[in-house]
């Protein structure tokens, strides 16, 4: 039997050099780097729609007044997350990263990012960028990620549909109900999100936090793997009583998010709760979107009314071969001349100071920008601070409830609980 | 003798190989891995059969199972069907439906890709979008548009009515091929002895067709089990978990969640269903077939 | 003989109507499967703007924008070279090995054919899906992910299995004095394998290589797994990963299908008996 294996892997060897065309393939599968030539993976989760563009004139700028360094650009490749991860556990790891919160504390506490407080200062920044830009990106004292904006939730609406019921901007839940009423009568979705992507069902959800839980909780919810509290089966509930109020609609669950935005944008639906990040996208769809002055109550005593957070965290990653040149990298993209880029072409509201000086006024950025401190730590986006795999069990859940599948209490534990669990 | 061992093994050697390396042991290790909890970033914690435990008392589990059978009946059954009508009609004129034929198979070679995308455009709930909605509404028939793959109710039913359309060209050509096997006299005789079409359908044809019937049945029921493309393209297994079947559990826990012990349990699960299933096959059906000598 | 007249001609208009039923029958299914993909034509033939406005009518200004964007925006030409470049590989690799494992079991002595066999067939109830986990993290620490070279050997180990058992059907059924009388001329098991067997079992390669070619051109879950890289997808998992980019613009997502769609179609309708007969063979050999 011995004596047939050794013969079977001497064969075996020679019959996958057989295979050698294919061997020759492999090569062209990872990066090759050419000699004296620095190549940074620049992975981010930014979708190649949005910022495509922007992104690659900046980094062929950054080419040119580096010769020798290759930026290649990775946006947004679909199951992000499962994406990422297997490339950080690879050897062939990407150099420069543009992270969620959530991925930057995971990939910080199993070594994989170095420490970049020092960009603040090589970047001149230290004194510009928001100190909640620089919190944002701290873990246990050590800066992992430099924030390239700050996020302030807004309530989005189609003007022309809002005007067809009546116009006036909604304040409190009664307000809204009888909003959506008028539009109902006019064949108009009050508000759609796009709940049949998990991911715009899970970003729905920090509009409700804020009103019925606050970080806090949620945050303590999160360590003891426990959801059930009556504020999460609050929250949960109240999307199905939008529903039956006619302020949601069930079919939302059919939507993707494209779909939904696509239908804010020709006038179908009226209404878009989101944050800042959406304007961008939204502006492109229809330059003539606009946001409520106030977010609408749904509770008489919300936790926190207004909700916000940290946007893309730049990081570098620990030990690669092109490390010193990715934060030579990361300390010229974090400079207001950069990042005011995106100012300006993708109604971003820096985490600069000096950056937001160029928001053009009243502008929705600006409106954004103004009110930036009326965000309080309750109000911080609560999926920046859970693991991915609640956030997306939580749109599960909202998908079961919307669709009437299941009630709030249902959905929390056979769908939520067990996935948290574990 | 020693030589034609040898000759045999260096003519096996290269299949073996790759098949053992990445088909059988990576099943090896799932089955070991069901035994961790592993992230992919921090250690294997060795965990037991927690895995399992947690797997059965999960709601989700016995609903992926309960939407497999569900599919075995809905699709595999339905499907098996049209393609048997519509084999018999082909068959009635077979100079006739040679463009049927040919017309009616298409839908079998696209890629999930394509028909998944596809459907979920038809099926979108907004009328200004989805081309069955906007249908309804333009006819009149508002009150019978849907939510279809965003209501817990009609989600895997909508993916199942897209899959009987990609796949029922599978058993009309299967049949077809049977049926024209079967002897022309049979028939014959049995018109001459005055029995109307019906009446030789039912005791001439069908049984003579029951074999492959029942091939035809038994391997939808073993793939059953392996459906993850459509419900993975058109709903990704939602809403919730309305229309999740065991593959994509397997796939959404290992790859979106990354708890890949208990995707290996999940994976186990599903073996041990196609391999019940396999089994029962063997058992009844074609043991002969597979280990023939000569 | 009147009588026998007015019975066949009654019997042709039986025969007649039957047609008629038959054939508006089979006309109506077709009519309604082939609807879906029509459809998807009219609609990437239309602007984002009209298909917003008549999302099931005829397309009233047809125009080919949206198929021009795919190649010169959307990478399309990278996606179908990356699709051949994983599909013609493996087939060949496929073949030749199944051709191989074949030719051993042929010569094998009679014990060890039914064990050997039945390891292979063993295989078959493992599906793709039961081994993703251990599957990926193998890959990834040989470096084969992201790389042509591990989807194509994954490939090849799925393909084993029934790539095998079918090319043994073949194979068991060449007659052994064809190849007892090459050896008595002189020739090796390579040449009796090259010249005897593998042309006189290329009808069972055809049906495997036509099988195989459409199952891994048209795969999708190991290609999510393998690459995952946006510039190494194949077509397939492109058109259905790279919706986000298309979002809002459902004519270019459908041109991106029908490009998808179309080389297979097209093959299809030249090879019509072949696919036909490769797809149900294994199905009938099971």
């Amino acid at each position: 039997m011995e004596r047939l294996l050794a013969r079977r892997t001497l064969l075996a060897l020679a019959g996958l050099g057989g295979l050698g065309g294919s061997a020759l393939l492999a090569g062209c599968g990872s990066d090759a780097g050419g000699d004296g030539a620095t190549t940074i993976n620049f992975w981010s989760y930014y979708e190649a729609a949005a910022r495509g563009a922007t992104f690659a004139d900046l980094a062929k700028q950054y080419e040119t007044d580096n010769p020798g360094v290759t930026i290649n650009l990775n946006l947004a490749p679909q199951n992000f997350n499962t994406v990422l991860r297997t490339a950080m556990l690879s050897d062939d790891r990407p150099e420069f990263l543009g992270l969620t919160q959530y991925n930057m504390r995971d990939f910080a506490n199993a070594g994989l990012l170095t420490d970049v407080v020092s960009v603040l200062d090589d970047a001149g920044i230290s004194s510009d960028i928001y100190p909640a830009a620089v919190e944002a990106g701290k873990i246990n004292g050590t800066l992992y990620g430099i924030a390239d904006a700050l996020r302030f939730g807004m309530w989005f609406y189609n003007p022309k549909a809002l005007d067809a019921a009546g116009g006036t901007q909604p304040t409190t839940y009664d307000e809204l109900a009888a909003t959506a009423e008028k539009l109902r009568a006019q064949k108009k979705y009050p508000i759609l999100f796009g709940l049949k992507d998990l991911s715009s069902a899970s970003n729905s959800f920090q509009v409700f936090v804020p009103a019925f839980i606050g970080l806090t909780a949620t945050l303590a919810a999160a360590e003891a793997k426990d959801y059930t509290g009556q504020a999460f089966v609050d929250a949960l509930t109240m999307y199905r009583t939008m529903v039956d109020d006619g302020i949601l609609d069930a079919s939302d669950t059919g939507m993707a998010a494209s779909d939904a935005q696509a239908l804010l944008a020709s006038g179908d639906a009226a209404m878009y709760p989101s944050a800042s990040y959406s304007i961008g996208t939204l502006v492109d769809l229809n330059p003539d979107f606009k946001a409520f002055d106030e977010p609408v109550k749904l509770t008489p005593n919300p936790v926190a009314t207004y909700w916000g957070g940290a946007g893309q965290m730049y990081c570098v990653t620990a030990g690669t071969k092109a490390e010193a040149a990715a934060r030579k990298l990361l300390t010229w993209w974090v400079k207001p001349e950069q990042l005011g880029v995106q100012v300006e072409k993708s109604g971003l509201v820096s985490s600069l100071k000096s950056a937001n000086q160029k928001i053009p006024a009243n502008s929705l950025a600006a409106f954004a920008a103004g009110n930036l401190d009326k965000v309080d730590p309750e109000g911080l986006f609560y999926n920046n601070y859970v693991p991915s795999s609640h956030a997306e069990a939580w749109g599960r859940a909202i998908q079961e409830v919307v669709s009437k599948a299941k009630t709030a209490e249902q959905a929390i534990e056979t769908t939520i609980q067990p996935a948290v669990a574990k | 003798m020693s030589r034609r061992r040898w000759v045999s093994t260096v003519f096996l050697a290269p299949a073996l190989l790759i098949y053992t390396l990445l088909h059988i042991a990576p099943f090896l290790g799932t089955i070991a891995l069901s035994l961790f909890q592993y992230n992919g970033l921090t250690k294997p914690a060795p965990v037991g059969l927690a895995n399992y435990t947690s797997m059965l008392a999960s709601d989700a589990f016995w609903q992926a199972l309960a939407n497999n059978l569900v599919w075995f009946f809905g699709e595999v059954v339905v499907a098996t069907l049209v393609g048997l009508g519509l084999a018999l009609l082909i068959n009635a004129r077979p100079r006739l439906a040679t463009l049927f034929r040919t017309t009616l198979f298409i839908p079998y070679i696209l890629s999930w890709a394509v028909a998944g995308m596809l459907w979920s455009r038809i099926l979108n709930p907004a009328p200004t979008y989805g081309m069955l909605n906007a249908f309804l509404h333009a006819v009149g028939l508002e009150s019978w548009a849907m939510n279809w793959l965003g209501d817990a109710r009609t989600a895997l039913p909508s993916v199942i009515l897209a899959a009987i359309w990609k796949g029922f060209g599978f058993s009309m050509i299967i049949f077809l091929a049977g049926l024209q096997g079967i002897p022309a006299e049979l028939v014959e005789a049995a018109r001459i002895d005055g029995a109307g079409s019906t009446k030789v359908l039912w005791h001439v044809t069908l049984p003579l067709l029951r074999p492959i019937t029942s091939i035809v049945i038994v391997l939808g029921l073993i793939g059953t089990f392996k459906v993850f493309d459509p419900v993975w393209v058109m709903t990704q297994g939602g809403p919730g978990n309305a229309s999740s079947l065991l593959a994509i559990l397997v796939f959404r826990e290992g790859m979106n969640n990354f708890q890949l012990g208990y995707s290996a349990a999940l994976s186990v699960a599903l073996f041990v269903c196609t391999a019940v299933v396999m089994a029962l096959y063997w058992r009844f059906l074609g043991r002969s077939r597979v280990v023939e000598d000569d | 003989m009147t009588e026998t007249a007015t019975h066949r001609r009654a019997a042709r208009t039986r025969r007649l109507t039957g047609t008629i039923i038959i054939a508006a029958v089979l006309g109506i299914v077709s009519l309604a499967t082939v609807l879906p993909l029509v459809w998807m034509v009219f609609t990437s033939l239309k602007s984002p703007a009209e298909y917003l406005g008549n999302s099931w009518g005829l397309p009233l200004n047809p125009q080919w924008s949206s198929y021009v964007t795919l190649f010169t925006d959307k990478n399309f030409g990278r996606y179908f070279l990356n699709s051949l470049l994983v599909t013609v590989p493996s087939v060949a690799a496929i073949l030749l090995l199944a051709a191989m494992a074949s030719y051993g079991l042929v010569v094998s002595g009679v014990r060890s054919r039914g064990r050997i066999l039945m390891y292979f067939v063993l295989g078959q109830m493992v599906p793709v899906t039961a081994i993703i986990a251990p599957l990926y993290v193998m890959l990834r620490s040989m470096g084969l992910i992201n790389n042509y070279l591990g989807l194509i050997l994954t490939n090849i180990a799925g393909a084993m299995s029934l790539a095998v058992f079918l090319t043994y059907g073949f194979f068991r059924a060449i007659p052994r004095e064809i190849a007892d009388a090459a050896a008595i001329d002189g020739a090796g098991h390579w040449q009796t394998f090259w010249r005897i067997y593998v042309p006189l079992g290329a009808p069972g390669l055809a049906t495997v290589a036509i099988f195989e070619s459409l199952a891994i051109w048209n795969e999708i879950l190991v290609v999510i797994l393998i690459m995952q890289r946006n510039d190494l997808q194949t077509i397939n998992v492109a058109v259905f990963q790279a919706v986000g980019e298309y979002g809002t613009d459902v004519p270019a997502l459908f041109a991106g299908l029908t490009v998808a769609a179309l080389p297979v179609i097209i093959t299809y309708l030249i090879f019509t008996r072949q696919f036909v007969a490769g797809l149900t063979a294994g199905a009938t050999k099971g």
